[in-house]
């Protein structure tokens, strides 16, 4: 249908250079152990008490603000509910503390568990919705919370709050003895607790994202519907964000409990969240180092804005930059130059109007008001992000490990299908109904095994939405679907799930390319290759043996498809640098990756060239030769007539004609429905 | 029985404004897709704005200048907030970018008008009129009365001017819409300009019988998403029934178990009908095409 207009520019593109890989590797590593020296010396250098409590609050946000980034940055779902499940773990071990006096350890396995779970409660209305509809439900959540501990007074003691006496980390007196550091490092104790939880949560944050896990977070945030007929859940990898976030959540919040000693219900409100989200945006998305430097950035903001005069220099060099900034783009003419004007004017302003007053700090909110919008409109990927694009050595390596890996394209496909005369797929009696409209009308199609199906017609004929029912898109009004794979009997298709039906062996491609855009290519078939994955969550944060096999496996089996469909040197390219036609191809290996036993194509050839096409009907060809069954919608019709077995012919959501391509060519209902003369007509 | 008349009474008076801001919201959604996450702030501005100027105008030549406020105040929140973020496609800008400005409106207003409430000067007499034994407030009839009003001048305005006709157009389709003629981002704008504008007179019509303050907004707004939310973004009727049940339900809650919780159940219904029906009791299942 339509053929994006950009798509033959973009095939002309020559491919991007691969990323140098293993270097980024490299430099995390080395980030990771400065971060260890840095917190392990910290308080021996910097005595004041003021400022270890000051990193130790730092830290605790960060695991929040990690914890965060895997519901915002990687599955892409703004949650303003953060602070309200940050309070829930802090009331979590405050509360145990008040009633039972149950300690720090109790109060921190509580906090996760309490605050994980109340993750998945709010998981629950958030699975349906995303986009604004989140935002507010998290926010109403958030709410809910505030108001039921300011209310549940018996249990929560109330706006009053609950003071808490100082941690206690290592009780040595159990074991009838003092502890071996003395006075002065029991003060310490509290801080490196923190410091081990903050670098055991990048360490697990780590694992997950770089799991099947993580995969499937970024895939559902590019494309839902792809992700779901890729076999990945979109329903239950929310969750699981929303769980794993929540349970650093709490952790942050006992933690923040035990560190002031004091909680009340009015510091977990609306202002905390919008700072959290802050944090997450303002260091960079996607990072670990990002969390870091926007926790340490909504910590340390209150301390700078209390001091004017340093407020006023840091006016001052804003104002400057600023006019910096805004001469340059006038100078070269650049285009922006009129957006830059408004920004460029309150930075200026700015300057005078620090002078003018004699504290900012009841302006605090507005600052970072302010700051939000700068991030959101001129540094929209973070401070990590901003240096990854200047400083390319700092980008993440992605898979370089696995670089030399190759493989021909033999054994690659596990011959799922089967021979013979039955029907693979039976639809019997579709009917689909939109309001009025009925876009199929008792549609019957059998599809033989081993063979490539053609499904042709004229715009708005009802092939798309053949497609969307078969595989779980669209709910069929009426009739049934069936599939028969192996030697049982055939299955029920029609009300599954598209994720039940795409793990049965039904994979498919989309009539507008739906990649997971910011994920190489080798990610991209890694999703698909989901279903290959037996390890656990609990497995992706333990690093096991068996999640390490299986992630080397799929590795290869992954590269393997890639070859297959003449994508191999192109693994480490993220797909939205791909070329077009490549793009295409990508996402015929990512429906392979699912191992299908019939794959569907939704217009393949929209919008290639000559010589992609060649290329893509080759692979076709190559797929139907190791044994899966294609069904093939196009408009090329020279593809459809070299390709296809058999071709059914939809108009107006009736079957109008079947059979052999040739002999549905002739057929004077196909040629009325496509040219729209009388039958009598074409056939003079 | 009384006692429950004269609950659902002051519910109604309370729902008729969560309709009034959740109206607003549907105005910029239909013709942006996106929301103004600071419309609570709106609101609070309005009320502070016409609190101001009383003293020198009088409660009745206050409105005029009130709406007019409210509507450059969108316009600027659009400008500002909404759209750079559109223009880049960016979901997660223009929630932060509003959430933004409503937090900087809220910080102004409370540097400007202080922290503490302030009552607000009622246009009409505080006896209460009895009907049938409910007490009903003169200024609550007002509020009923002045957010239909409202709501019918804007249907009005839509129906029959050639601007609400391109809203309608650009509602319906944005990209048809632009390739009509119709400068679709002038009319995102307009939207905004009409939302806000809503919610500043709204503002003035409930700060009688509220207290009026830098944080009136901000409950007040996520209310009103939730009866958006249970009406259906999309269904003017919707966001009046979802007002009415939401304000009815929040009375009793008030009354029955403790006014504490009277924020709850609004919330709680918000949730559950996410949960059940995202499109709202009103709205229109739409079919994503793949």
């Amino acid at each position: 249908m339509a053929q994006p207009a950009s798509a033959p520019a973009l095939a002309r593109q020559t491919a991007p250079p691969v990323p140098q890989a293993g270097l980024g590797r490299f430099v995390g590593l080395l980030g990771a152990v400065c971060l260890v020296v840095f917190l392990a010396a910290f308080p021996h250098v910097v005595t004041s008490q003021y400022y270890i409590h000051l990193l130790v609050v730092i830290a605790i946000y960060a695991i929040l603000i990690l914890g965060l980034d895997i519901v915002v940055g990687y599955t892409g779902q703004v949650s303003l509910g953060h602070a309200g499940l940050f309070g829930i773990g802090a009331y979590a071990a405050a509360v145990l503390f008040l009633k039972f006096k149950l300690g720090l350890w109790v109060g921190l396995v509580a906090g996760i568990g309490v605050t994980a779970a109340f993750g998945l409660l709010l998981a629950i209305p958030a699975l349906r919705v995303s986009g604004p509809y989140l935002a507010m439900v998290t926010l109403a959540f958030g709410t809910i919370i505030q108001i039921f501990i300011n209310e549940m007074t018996d249990l929560t003691n109330g706006p009053l709050g609950i003071t808490l006496p100082p941690a206690r980390v290592l009780d040595f007196s159990l074991i009838g003895m003092q502890a071996p550091w003395g006075a002065a490092g029991r003060k310490l104790e509290f801080y490196y607790l923190v410091c081990a939880c903050l670098l055991a949560t990048i360490v697990v944050v780590n694992r997950v994202v770089r799991s099947p896990f993580g995969r499937a977070f970024e895939a559902l945030r590019d494309s839902p519907i792809a992700c779901d007929c890729m076999g990945v859940s979109v329903y239950r990898y929310k969750v699981y964000a929303f769980v794993i976030s929540a349970a650093l959540a709490g952790l942050a919040g006992a933690l923040f409990a035990w560190s002031e000693r004091y909680v009340a219900p009015n510091s977990y409100g609306f202002e905390l969240t919008v700072l959290f989200l802050l944090a997450v945006t303002m260091g960079g998305r996607k990072s670990r180092a990002g969390p870091l430097i926007g926790a340490a950035i909504i910590v340390m903001m209150p301390n700078i804005l209390a001091d004017i005069s340093l407020v006023r220099i840091m006016a001052g060099i804003i104002a400057a930059l600023a006019v910096v900034v805004v001469g340059l783009a006038f100078l070269r003419r650049k285009d922006n130059r009129m957006s830059l004007l408004i920004p460029g004017a309150l930075c200026l302003a700015f300057f005078p109007a620090t002078l003018a007053m004699e504290s900012v700090t009841d302006f605090r909110l507005t600052v970072f008001g302010l700051m939000i919008l700068f991030v959101v409109y001129y540094l929209p990927d973070g401070i990590v992000g901003f240096l990854r694009e200047k400083l390319p050595f700092l980008r993440p390596s992605h898979t370089g490990a696995t670089q030399e890996l190759a493989a021909s394209g033999d054994a690659l496909i596990r011959q799922g299908g089967r021979s013979g005369a039955d029907p693979l797929l039976k639809v019997e009696r579709a009917v689909m109904q939109f309001g009025g409209l009925k876009a199929l009308n008792e549609v019957d199609l059998a599809v033989r095994p081993g063979t490539i199906h053609g499904l042709i017609g004229p715009n708005g004929s009802g092939k798309s939405t053949m497609m969307n029912v078969l595989t779980g898109i669209y709910k069929p009004t009426a009739g049934g679907v069936s599939l028969a794979t192996g030697t049982d009997a055939a299955r029920r298709l029609d009300g599954r799930t598209p994720s039940e039906i795409a793990l049965s062996g039904v994979a498919r491609t989309f009539q507008n390319v739906q990649l997971f855009r910011e994920m190489t290519a080798l990610e991209n078939v890694l999703v698909g290759l989901h279903h290959s994955f037996q390890g656990t969550l609990f497995d992706a944060i333990l690093g096991t043996p068996r999640r390490r096999r299986e992630e080397r496996e799929a590795r290869a089996r992954a590269m393997a498809i890639l070859d297959f469909v003449g994508l191999g040197s192109l693994a480490q390219v993220e797909a939205r640098n791909l070329p077009y036609g490549k793009q295409r191809l990508l996402e015929i290996g990512r429906a392979l990756a699912l191992d299908p036993v019939l794959l569907l194509l939704d217009e393949p050839a929209a919008g290639l060239t000559a010589p992609d096409i060649a290329e893509l009907t080759a692979i076709i060809r190559k797929i139907r030769d190791a044994g899966i069954t294609v069904i093939l919608i196009e408009h090329h019709m020279d593809v459809v007539m070299g390709l296809c077995d058999r071709v059914s012919v939809l108009d107006f959501g009736h079957k109008i004609a079947e059979g052999g391509a040739r002999e549905v060519q002739s057929d004077p209902k196909v040629i009325e429905a496509y040219l729209g003369s009388p039958v009598a007509d074409a056939a003079e | 029985m009384q006692i429950f008349l004269q609950l659902v009474a002051s519910g109604v008076a309370v729902g008729m404004i969560y309709a009034a801001i959740a109206f607003g919201y549907q105005l910029t959604f239909a013709t942006s897709k996106t929301l103004n996450f600071g419309q609570g702030e709106a609101l609070m501005l309005g009320a502070l704005f016409g609190l101001t100027l009383v003293p020198f105008t009088g409660y009745w030549l206050m409105l005029p200048l009130v709406l007019v406020f409210g509507f450059a105040l969108g316009a600027v929140v659009e400008r500002l907030g909404v759209r750079p973020a559109v223009k880049i496609k960016s979901e997660y800008g223009w929630i932060m970018a509003t959430i933004a400005l409503g937090i900087i409106f809220k910080n102004v207003a409370e540097n400007i008008w202080g922290r503490d409430d302030l009552k607000f000067p009622s246009p009409l007499p505080e006896e209460a009129i009895t009907f049938g034994g409910v007490r009903v407030l003169p200024m609550e009839l007002m509020i009923v009365a002045g957010a239909l009003l409202m709501m019918l001048a804007v249907e009005l305005f839509n129906r029959r001017s050639i601007w609400g006709k391109a809203v309608v157009a650009t509602s319906n389709d944005i990209d048809a819409a632009g390739l009509m003629g119709i400068n679709t981002q002038k009319v995102i704008t307009l939207s905004y300009s009409i939302s806000a504008m809503t919610a500043a007179f709204a503002g003035v019509l409930v700060a009688p019988v509220t207290l009026t303050g830098a944080t009136m907004g901000s409950v007040l707004a996520l209310k009103a998403f939730a009866v958006a939310i249970i009406g259906g973004l999309e269904s003017g009727l919707g966001v009046i029934v979802g007002g009415l049940i939401l304000g009815v339900a929040e009375t009793l809650t008030g009354f029955y178990i403790s006014t504490g919780y009277k924020d709850v159940p609004g919330l709680i219904l918000l949730l559950a009908v996410l949960a059940v029906r995202p499109v709202g009791l009103f709205g229109k299942a739409v079919i994503k095409k793949v």
